[in-house]
């Protein structure tokens, strides 16, 4: 509970919010919002569900590693 | 099938469930064994934040702006990536200092303000109350769609039930029912309400699934998957047109709502009371910081599906896009999945207006009502008495205290709250879903500069917090609440086109001319502007009270002070132990002041701030076991005092610290808190402080207490650190001082064995050369042959000083290299035909699998020659006896050229495979002495004649022939060369010596040819 605690790897968190923010903010956010199909779905909500699964994905990983 | 009495019982059932669910939680709690210890729960009870907007409302908003809905759920995601360091951050705040409310950490952290703590209040009933009014509007609405069933209506057609006939107002009573039997059990309104997280957890898993239900459905039920689904939306072009942000969201609206979210999944009344107040565990935080954005994820997935589905099923403006999730399986006749949606949205429903009542109910009692009370009570107590008199709040005195007080008024917020909601739905609920919940979301941003900025920036201070929210406060009213009551008819809607007093600069949907944003972004532009501007500004200019340096400091510091640490030094004073204990009675009621002392005791000494586990068992023990309490050290029971303590005087006989003492510091600071989480922090400070001789610290003693507390942490950190290094740097010294005396070892061996491998030719030199001399006349043959004698065994000699010097030529690095691009099959070849001798020699045979022209690799081919014959040398002592064979293989494998030595000998058994790669040791070749004896012969009998070629001798076996140096020489030129020499073998089998040599053009970055003085290593 105290400081002696190994803590996480705060800045591996609070890289991985910066990403996020990246990730799901202008000016990628421009790059996939075109009228196009991939797999036969639209290529923007395609690209927001992987990157957010991606962005999960990652956080799971990194708090696995904290524990 | 859906008649009203069969939706009705349905419904009824669902709810009867909840209660069921809700009851065997808490008995189990009760009981000790909590269901809600986990962190599943604790992310599917976070899961509140999706609500009937998430579940009715996103279709809806999907329908108009495509993928415009995500942010909501995006910016939960990004906050709870940083969850571990914030969350976790204002839980362990909270847990210190029995924080119950949004308000409650408000005004906690600027000093105990309790106008802080009653403003915050009133802006999250405000706002919040659109949202639970969306909540009951999406009950009804539903409700009253399904009851038409086959026929499909639009929410312009549903009209309004009269109030009597309308299920909202009947779902919202029972709502507050349940609310108040499962989240108004205990006056310490820091314990947990197990059966409503129990009860919220639940119906996370029935709304997600019968989303996805409705999702799996519409999908691949009624249409085939996701590509048909949007093959058929992409050729109409209104539909295709949702597909991209676009024309409809503007990516400011989509940041606007981001960051809305990132701060509303914090600051929603709901929210703070399920994150933090309800968690068990701060651990809990580490899988719910990934669990809960998934649950997000997951739920989304067939929104946009759904949305394109509805409109390509019914089209424009026939059906509301707020009920496709109803409408659809009506349309397709699936009368059962509509009831399982019904009760989907029922269950988002009933979790936020349950959970948010109760938060809104105890901030409204503790930081509204109570504070309002008490501050009366003390005024007068204070005009009339002096110091240390203990008369002040009189009402409801009595067995419950004034707690029962407290209870009353949390019990009925929550009426008043649900009645709110739905008054305001019947009155102004005609905009949709999403508008009515981001509303909601603005209003509770505007905590986030005093509460997020509180945990970071020490000078935040309490008049900085007021400005900014009153200021934040009122340009959302103005920019958002004001438009809606015109639109609903309140006002004139001249206000929102004209602007008051037709000033067109002052409209409040483009305030200064600040158009062509949405209405939330504009709303939030301006808002934040004024509130963080206000909030920096003033607390910059403003002087703060030792308390808000106190507090400041222990909240920025949470995560790095030890957990007891919080407050119990920053005062000062002395306070009479009865009046201390009149003051529990009287807030907490008999009971409780029990149960409160009885804790105290239980963990004498500085108090420690419980966590979870010791909170509970400190429960536990104090419900369980009031006997056992009285072990610890007591006073001396005085009996003259026994007659006044009418009440409880057998307890206090043994338990509790005599009256007229003075107190210790952590029983005032351990009574603040448990009235903290009671009344409130900010009350419990005005009580604690009515009855304690406090000396008023000043501003400059309190930080210099704070000062000297942070430079001992950090002298302490700077010690641990230090004690770390020297550690670390004692283990290196050992470690060198240990290689230094084992290589001082093996110098000597060296040494000693050199000598020793010197005297064995040198004494047959002399005995030889004795008996020449002392017989002069000895026979020519005779004499030829002693001399050749001498001759080998000088040539031994000179072979062996040789090696010697060699290796100490290769170690010091002072050995000439001639690396140049060689074909190893060649020298393969050539070292084969020189070595061939020592096999025929012993009728053994030697076969070559070599390529014809081999791999080209970066050597130096002496040196290379110079190992293979060792290697061939070490084959030809060591194979069979009777059948002796060897084999030499040439390849290329992993990028690297590599050749193996192969002999059927005894083999060389595992713990010797290093051995013999020391210097002059010379391993034992397999496991039994049988088999070292074999080779000791043959080797002897190889002896002086076999390695003529002065390549170099054998390395291992062989005593009497070999030099013991063989072995190590190879490795050590391999090495040199980038390569590497290793032995694998299994006893019996015989043993493969192989090396590896890069190829050429691949030379390891010349690493190994730094040896000073190498002329040529390129040439």
């Amino acid at each position: 509970m105290n400081d002696k605690q190994p803590e996480p790897r705060h800045a591996h968190l609070v890289a991985l919010g910066a990403l996020g923010g990246v990730l799901f903010g202008y000016p990628l956010l421009a790059v996939f919002d075109v009228p196009a199909m991939v797999l036969g779905v639209p290529v923007l909500w395609a690209y927001l569900f992987v990157a957010w699964a991606a962005l999960v994905a990652a956080v799971a990983v990194a708090m696995r590693r904290l524990n | 099938m859906l008649t009203t009495w069969v939706i009705a019982a349905v419904s009824a059932a669902y709810l009867g469930l909840l209660f069921a669910i809700a009851r065997y939680a808490d008995r189990r709690a009760d009981a000790g064994r909590s269901v809600v210890s986990s962190s599943w729960v604790y992310a599917l009870s976070l899961a509140v934040y999706a609500t009937s907007w998430t579940y009715y409302g996103s279709v809806g908003r999907a329908a108009s702006t495509g993928v415009g809905f995500l942010p909501i759920y995006l910016g939960p995601t990004l906050t709870f990536a940083l969850g571990w360091l914030v969350l976790r951050k204002i839980i362990r705040v909270s847990r210190q200092r029995r924080i119950t409310s949004l308000a409650d950490f408000a005004s906690a952290r600027y000093g105990n303000s309790a106008l802080l703590g009653a403003l915050v209040t009133i802006v999250a009933v405000v706002g919040v109350v659109p949202y639970i009014s969306l909540q009951l509007k999406a009950v009804s609405n539903t409700f009253t769609i399904l009851l038409r069933y086959p026929e499909l209506a639009s929410s312009a057609q549903l009209g309004r039930p009269p109030v009597v006939q309308d299920t909202a107002l009947y779902v919202a009573l029972l709502l507050a029912v349940f609310a108040i039997l499962f989240g108004t059990r205990h006056l310490d309104a820091s314990e947990r309400h197990e059966g409503m997280v129990a009860a919220v957890a639940f119906e996370s898993i029935v709304k997600l699934v019968a989303f996805l239900g409705v999702g799996v459905f519409v999908t691949f039920g009624a249409f085939g998957g996701f590509g048909d689904l949007f093959e058929k939306g992409a050729a109409d072009p209104e539909i295709a047109a949702l597909f991209t942000l676009a024309p409809q969201t503007g990516y400011g609206a989509w940041m606007w709502l981001t960051v809305l979210s990132m701060l509303a999944v914090l600051l929603l009344p709901r929210q703070w009371q399920v994150a933090v107040v309800e968690n068990v565990d701060e651990r809990h935080v580490a899988r719910a910081s990934w669990l809960f954005p998934l649950y997000l994820l997951v739920i989304n997935v067939f929104v946009l599906p759904v949305a394109v589905a509805g409109l390509l099923r019914f089209g424009p403006n026939t059906v509301d896009p707020d009920t496709f999730v109803l409408a659809l399986p009506m349309a397709q006749g699936q009368q059962a999945l509509a009831l399982v949606v019904f009760i989907g949205g029922l269950s988002a429903s009933t979790a936020m207006i349950i959970v948010e009542t109760v938060a809104l109910a105890t901030m409204v009692s503790n930081s509204l009502v109570l504070p309002v009370l008490l501050r009366g009570g003390t005024r007068h107590r204070r005009a009339g008495q002096p110091r240390g008199g203990t008369r002040y709040l009189r009402v409801g005195a009595g067995p419950r205290g004034v707690g029962g007080l407290a209870l009353a008024v949390r019990r009925v917020t929550i009426v008043a709250v649900v009645l709110l909601g739905y008054g305001y739905f019947r009155l102004a609920g005609g905009a949709s879903l999403v508008s009515l919940g981001l509303v909601s979301f603005a209003a509770v941003a505007q905590f986030a500069p005093a509460i997020l900025g509180g945990l970071y920036w020490r000078e935040g201070s309490r008049a900085g917090a007021l400005a900014g929210l009153a200021g934040g406060f009122s340009v959302w009213a103005y920019t958002l609440l004001v438009p809606s009551l015109a639109r609903a008819g309140w006002l004139p809607t001249s206000l929102i086109e004209d602007g008051p007093l037709g000033i067109t600069l002052l409209r409040p949907e483009s305030l200064f001319g600040l158009s062509g944003l949405d209405p939330i972004s504009h709303a939030m532009v301006w808002s934040m502007l004024v509130n963080v501007g206000a909030y920096v500004t003033v607390s910059l200019r403003t002087r703060r009270t030792p308390a808000e340096y106190a507090q400041a400091a222990t909240f920025i510091d949470a995560l790095r002070q030890p957990a007891h640490a919080a407050g119990t030094r920053l005062w000062r004073g002395s306070a009479r132990v009865a009046d201390l204990r009149e003051l529990l009675d009287r807030y907490l009621g008999t009971d409780g002041a029990r149960e409160a002392m009885g804790r105290y005791l239980g963990g004498r000494g500085p108090v420690p701030v419980p966590n979870d586990d010791q909170l509970a068992a400190d429960e536990q023990t104090a419900a369980d076991d009031p006997v056992r309490l009285p072990k610890r050290e007591q006073t001396s029971v005085d009996l003259d005092r026994l007659p006044k303590d009418d009440q409880h005087a057998a307890d206090d006989l043994v338990r509790v610290p005599k009256d007229d003492q003075l107190a210790a510091d952590d029983l005032v600071h351990h009574v603040e808190r448990v009235l903290a989480g009671a009344v409130g922090t900010a009350s419990a400070r005005v009580l604690v402080a009515s009855v304690v001789h406090e000396e008023p610290l000043g501003v400059d003693e309190v930080i210099q207490i704070l000062d000297e507390a942070s430079q001992v942490r950090a002298y302490s950190r700077e010690l641990e650190r230090k004690s770390a290094e020297l550690e670390a740097a004692t283990a290196e010294l050992r470690a060198a001082n240990d290689r230094l005396r084992e290589l001082d070892r093996m110098k000597d061996d060296f040494v000693s064995t050199v000598t020793h491998e010197l005297r064995t030719p040198l004494t047959s030199i002399r005995a030889f050369s004795e008996i020449l001399l002392d017989n002069p006349d000895l026979e020519a043959p005779e004499r030829g042959r002693y001399l050749e004698i001498v001759v080998a065994e000088t040539a031994r000699l000179t072979r062996l000083i040789n090696q010697v010097l060699d290796l100490a030529k290769i170690e010091s690095g002072t050995a000439e290299w001639h690396i140049g691009e060689v074909d190893l099959a060649e020298i393969v070849r050539d070292a084969a035909a020189e070595g061939t001798q020592l096999f025929t020699g012993k009728g053994a045979e030697l076969r070559l699998r070599v390529p014809a022209t081999g791999p080209a690799v970066a050597a130096d081919p002496d040196r290379v020659m110079q190992v293979l014959l060792n290697l061939l040398a070490n084959a030809a002592t060591f194979s069979d006896a009777r059948h002796g064979r060897a084999v030499v293989q040439v390849r290329v494998t992993g990028g690297v050229a590599r050749v193996d030595v192969h002999d059927n000998g005894p083999g060389v058994a595992a713990d010797q495979q290093q051995v013999i790669f020391e210097r002059f040791r010379q391993g034992s070749r397999a496991t039994g002495d049988r088999a070292t004896g074999g080779t000791s012969d043959s080797g002897r009998s190889g002896g002086g004649t076999a390695h003529s070629g002065g390549a170099g001798g054998r390395a291992v076996g062989g005593r009497a022939a070999g030099t013991g140096l063989g072995l190590p020489i190879s490795r050590e030129i391999i090495e040199r060369m980038g390569g590497r020499l290793w032995v694998t073998s299994a006893p019996g089998e015989g043993a493969t010596f192989s090396f590896t040599l890069p190829l050429a053009g691949h030379s390891p970055a010349g690493t190994h040819y730094q040896a000073p003085g190498e002329s040529g290593a390129e040439g």
